[in-house]
């Protein structure tokens, strides 16, 4: 309203008010998180402005330090197992709803979002307690496994969201053609959802990439993924290679957000006219 | 109604066959969701329920102690304990094959009353050495341990003694059983878990009323500006919400730490004592809504893009002051995005574990913290479980008023 | 020569209690133009859904070429399907959508390059492969869907409202290019739509469809001239409908009393056992002559009335007239024929042209009857 009806000057102060707060609720938004990156970079281990010399020692430090290193490697092979995993029973199942019209479908979508609606701590409890009797805590099947569970519900999230404006008639149609409903999934279904599956993938990273709770209770020293690998070192706030390896998860974080925005893209494209730009 | 041609005499027969082959429709649809529901089920969502079924299970004592179980099965409180009674825990000691179920038997009476561990391992000790010719049980146990005279240790035997129990529940919401089986709670100085109860809740209420306070005019700012504006604002929401929440709260940590940002900023003005930012309910706060802001602004713009400025106009036309256009016409109109963003808020506020743990201090420590600590010190399942059961059926309670509201089972955050 | 395609007794439900289609039986005869035509919930859609097997029947049996179809999958009915919305493959360019059954086929490479030129051609759309269906305009993506249903020469070509979406130039001359790919490919069309003159232009034969079962089946000349009831007589372009009264019959006329104006004569449509009371006589506009003063031609029913309303149409005139007893009847004519408002009239026409029927006409697609009977009451 305020900047939508009317011109009077209390309304313009309104609206140069409001300007000025979400100026401000930006700086709220990033600020933290820019604030540390150049710390990173300081040669001196202090952690305040300005920064006394510009060095890369906290990186090195990080990637010269065996503890910091396994728990690199460990998110990459968890999260990167866990997406995979997650995609693939997320798609299949977004598909299956899409298709099938049952009854019982809204608890169907309730059981598969309980990862994303139980609190982690009591996912992590609950997993750790039934996986430590079949010996499967403290293991990297055991952590992937947990992971998957937790992104999978944001795959079909996703993937449903996509196949909602996904034209069902382009399905009969090939059937009508002659294509067994495999080939139709695999030459139409795919190739046209596939945004959305890219889309749910990262997200599912993300969720991986994010979790300390479930990782805490289930992964053992040797699994020990990057953000656990932090709490653990987070009672010292002054390590400054905790900073740089949080600063290297922020780039993670720009690019996957840069990939999702380049997504969004294509997809409009291919929704709007002007084929040729889409590609193939 | 009219018939083009008379009805074939050969009329098929064959409805079975096509209901079959829509049910085999439906099936191969399902076929495609099965794998995804049973992979929850066993790797998650069985392993939740497993957890949630721990805080009303009660075997231990029953596995362990099974004759005196059975002895007092009939005892009333207020009735002296039957020398059957005796005969069977002095048999049950003495037979106790495995020294572990007696221990964890032990450990079990020891949260019910205090003592009771020593009590029943020292007894069982003394009664090895003992020499068994005696017929006097009675005199035998109470010169073992004093305590056997005294019916409260019968009556927590008995009211342990399965196969489920309340005990959990009522401890985890500060409430007891007195020996005679009457729920009583406990005084306020002693109680342990409202308070934490009270934290968890009041911790999500602050946030998501602050939430609603800075999201709801950023929201409202993005659904007004121009697209490209409205692109860059999103970026800013969204460019948080993919940095892993270790890396937020670490960054929070730093700028509230003692030589943080902030801290040092303050005193070169001469404004701040060398207090601590950190460690205290404001810390976890402003944290916990740097988190869960998006949750709140991402629902609300979905909803404030549809609403018409034509409406907003005309109901100025009409003579209605801005508060008027406001509260009458446009907050109806985004009050489902409202609802839903709060909603989500606070149901994800509950389960926060990580961000009190680092930058709270001892009174921000709400009910996960607390699952956590009686799983990993003290390996009180029961306990952990029953506060579970607490939060879960808190969080979906909200998430039942979410799918009702919003009318779809999935937590999306609105079209982006 | 055996139809190639037979319902026989088909009924749908989706809950299983109401029918979308009743009891339907249904030839399709080889080679023709058949068109399923109705209002839109009639079952016409459902019956068309159910012969490419997008849907099961409830009941009954679909046989093509004699066999039974019911339970054979889509992807193995060799049944071509031209969409309203298109359904062309959004990432797919035009020739790869009209390569894509070919291919699904295992036709040779340059066998499909050859023989989708020759599907474009067809459509009289050369040198589009290459481009994406989003780059074409709406008749174009119609074209392209044509050529893509027809291009593996199945055995019946099924068209779902094929023309909705275009506008009306565009839809006039994509009817004209239907009909003549019909005439030069040979093969089995059916073909749905709502729209009459579509299937007055392009069929061999028309079903009126309403509430699940069929109201009459016949060519367009049929249906015009001789319509099986009163709906039909409604449904297929313009027709008066005046309520009346059966004096009696023999054995081809009926001779009614049209209250306050006079007694007539008309061919029997669908009166059941005759002596009924109360009937409708349906007469085209266009086959009603208006004069100045009555003709007392006795081989014609002659009634008098005054015009209530007259109508300029560019190409021709309609004139209202006000029967004497209150019910009005339309009237086309030629712009040259000068009458005035409030003048006395005579209309007649033939009994051929006028069909009585005693079932309401209930239901139908507009005004034009519900207008009539309120005149009556009033």
């Amino acid at each position: 309203m305020k900047a939508g009806v009317g011109n009077t000057s209390a309304q313009r102060a309104g609206t140069i008010a409001l300007r000025l707060f979400g100026l401000l609720f930006c700086i709220f938004l990033i600020g933290p998180i820019l604030a540390f990156v150049p710390m990173s970079f300081n040669g001196v281990a202090l952690l305040h402005y300005p920064i006394e010399s510009f060095s890369l020692r906290w990186y090195w430090d990080l990637f010269s330090s065996s503890e910091w290193r396994l728990a690199f490697f460990n998110s990459v092979v968890v999260a990167t197992s866990a997406t995979v995993l997650a995609t693939a029973l997320g798609v299949a199942a977004a598909f299956g709803l899409w298709r099938g019209r049952f009854r019982g479908q809204g608890f169907i979508m309730i059981l598969i979002m309980t990862p994303m609606i139980v609190p982690s701590v009591i996912g992590a409890v609950s997993m750790y307690f039934s996986f430590a009797q079949v010996g499967l805590h403290y293991t990297y099947v055991g952590l992937i496994l947990a992971h998957t569970a937790m992104a999978a519900p944001i795959v079909v999230v996703t993937v449903s969201a996509v196949l909602a404006r996904f034209d069902g008639n382009l399905l009969r149609a090939a059937a009508s053609m002659g294509a067994h409903p495999l080939l139709a999934f695999r030459r139409i279904t795919l190739p046209l959802i596939m945004p959305g599956v890219v889309s749910g993938a990262v997200f599912a990273f993300a969720i991986s990439l994010d979790d300390v709770v479930v990782a805490l209770f289930l992964a053992g020293p040797d699994q020990r993924t990057l953000p656990v690998q932090m709490y653990m070192r987070s009672t010292d706030l002054f390590d400054l290679a905790t900073a740089a390896a949080a600063s290297l998860m922020f780039v993670v974080a720009i690019a996957m957000m840069v990939f999702l925005e380049l997504l969004r893209r294509r997809d409009q494209l291919s929704q709007k006219h002007s084929g040729a730009a889409a590609g193939q | 109604m009219r018939h083009w041609r008379p009805a074939s005499d050969h009329a098929p027969t064959i409805a079975r066959d096509q209901a079959r082959s829509e049910r085999a429709a439906k099936l191969r649809a399902f076929m495609l969701i099965a794998p995804l529901l049973v992979f929850l089920l066993v790797v998650f969502i069985g392993p939740v329920a497993t957890l949630l079924g721990r805080s009303v299970d009660d075997q231990e004592v029953a596995a362990a102690l099974p004759r005196t179980v059975t002895a007092l099965s009939d005892w009333q409180w207020g009735t002296p304990v039957p020398d059957s009674a005796y005969k069977a825990l002095v048999e049950d000691l003495r037979e106790a094959s495995t020294p572990a179920s007696l221990a964890s038997a032990a450990g079990r009476l020891n949260y019910a009353l205090p003592g009771m561990r020593s009590q029943l391992m020292t007894t069982r000790n003394r009664l090895q050495r003992a020499d068994g010719a005696t017929s006097d049980f009675k005199a035998l146990l109470e010169s073992l341990s004093p305590k056997w005279s005294e019916p409260e240790s019968w009556a927590a035997i008995k009211q342990a003694s399965g196969p489920v129990t309340d005990f959990y529940l009522l401890t985890a919401l500060d409430m007891k059983r007195g020996p005679d089986g009457s729920i009583t709670s406990l005084p306020a100085n002693l109680s342990a878990f409202v308070p934490s109860i009270v934290t968890t809740f009041t911790i999500a209420l602050t946030v998501t009323i602050l939430a609603i306070a800075f999201g709801f005019p950023f929201a409202y700012l993005m659904a007004s500006a121009s697209d490209r504006v409205a692109g860059i604002l999103m970026f800013m929401v969204l460019l948080p919400f993919l940095t892993a929440t270790m890396v937020r709260i670490l960054a929070w940590g730093i700028l509230l730490g003692r030589e943080g940002v902030i801290k040092s900023g303050l005193m070169a003005l001469g404004l701040s004592e060398p207090l601590d930012l950190l460690y205290n309910r404001t810390a976890v706060n402003i944290a916990l809504l740097h988190i869960f802001v998006p949750y709140m602004v991402l629902p609300l713009y979905s909803v404030m893009k549809t609403v018409p400025q034509a409406h907003l106009r005309a109901a100025a036309s009409l003579g209605a002051t801005p508060l008027t256009v406001f509260r009458r016409v446009y907050l109806p109109q985004v009050a489902p995005g409202l609802a839903a963003g709060s909603l989500l808020v606070f149901i994800q506020c509950l389960g926060v574990f990580v961000v009190p743990a680092i930058l709270g201090g001892a009174r921000e420590q709400g009910l996960p913290v607390l699952i956590a600590h009686y799983v990993n010190k003290t390996l009180n399942w029961g306990l952990a479980a029953a506060l579970s059961v607490i939060l879960l059926v808190s969080v979906y309670l909200l998430y039942w008023l979410f799918v009702k509201l919003t009318k779809s089972a999935t937590l999306s955050l609105g079209a982006r | 020569m055996a139809p190639i395609v037979e319902f026989k007794n088909i009924s749908k439900s989706y809950d299983g209690q109401s029918f979308v289609i009743n009891n339907l039986n249904l030839d399709v005869q080889h080679g023709e133009f058949l068109t399923l035509l109705g209002p839109s919930g009639s079952g016409k859609t459902t019956a068309l859904m159910m012969l490419a097997g997008f849907e099961a029947p409830t009941n009954g049996e679909i046989f093509v070429e004699g066999r039974p179809y019911s339970s054979l999958p889509p992807h193995k009915r060799d049944i071509g399907v031209v969409f309203q919305s298109y359904a062309l493959f959004p990432h797919m360019t035009v020739g790869d959508n009209i390569a894509f059954p070919l291919q699904v086929r295992g036709h040779a490479a340059q066998d499909i390059g050859r023989k989708v030129a020759a599907a474009l051609d067809m459509v009289r759309l050369p040198g589009v492969a290459s481009r994406k269906p989003s780059e074409l305009s709406g008749g174009q993506q119609q074209r392209v869907a044509l050529a893509r249903a027809l291009v593996y020469e199945p055995k019946i070509v099924l068209m779902d409202e094929p023309l909705g979406a275009l506008d009306r130039q565009l839809r006039e001359e994509m009817q004209m290019e239907i009909k003549s790919i019909h005439a030069r490919v040979g093969v089995t069309f059916v073909y749905v739509t709502h729209d009459q003159g579509e299937a007055l232009t392009m069929s061999d034969r028309v079903a009126i469809f309403r509430r699940g079962v069929i109201e009459q089946i016949a060519d367009p000349q049929t249906l015009y001239d001789r319509p099986g009831n009163a709906f039909v007589a409604t449904f297929i372009g313009d027709s008066n409908l005046l309520t009346g009264r059966i004096l009696g019959r023999d054995a081809s006329r009926t001779m009614l009393e049209i209250p306050g104006a006079g007694t007539i004569a008309a061919s029997a449509g669908d009166i059941g056992d005759g002596n009924a009371n109360d009937a409708y006589v349906a007469i085209r506009p266009e086959r009603i002559l208006v004069s100045r003063s009555r003709t007392e031609d006795v081989g014609r029913n002659e009634l008098s009335g005054t015009i209530d309303k007259t109508i300029f149409f560019g190409d021709h005139l309609k004139l209202v007239i006000r029967l004497e007893g209150g019910q009005l009847l339309q009237v086309k004519t030629e712009t040259a024929q000068p009458f005035q408002q409030g003048q006395a009239v005579s209309a007649s026409w033939s009994p051929e042209d006028c069909i009585a029927f005693t079932s309401p006409p209930a239901n139908t697609r507009d005004g034009v009857v519900q207008s009539l009977k309120n005149t009556v009451a009033a």
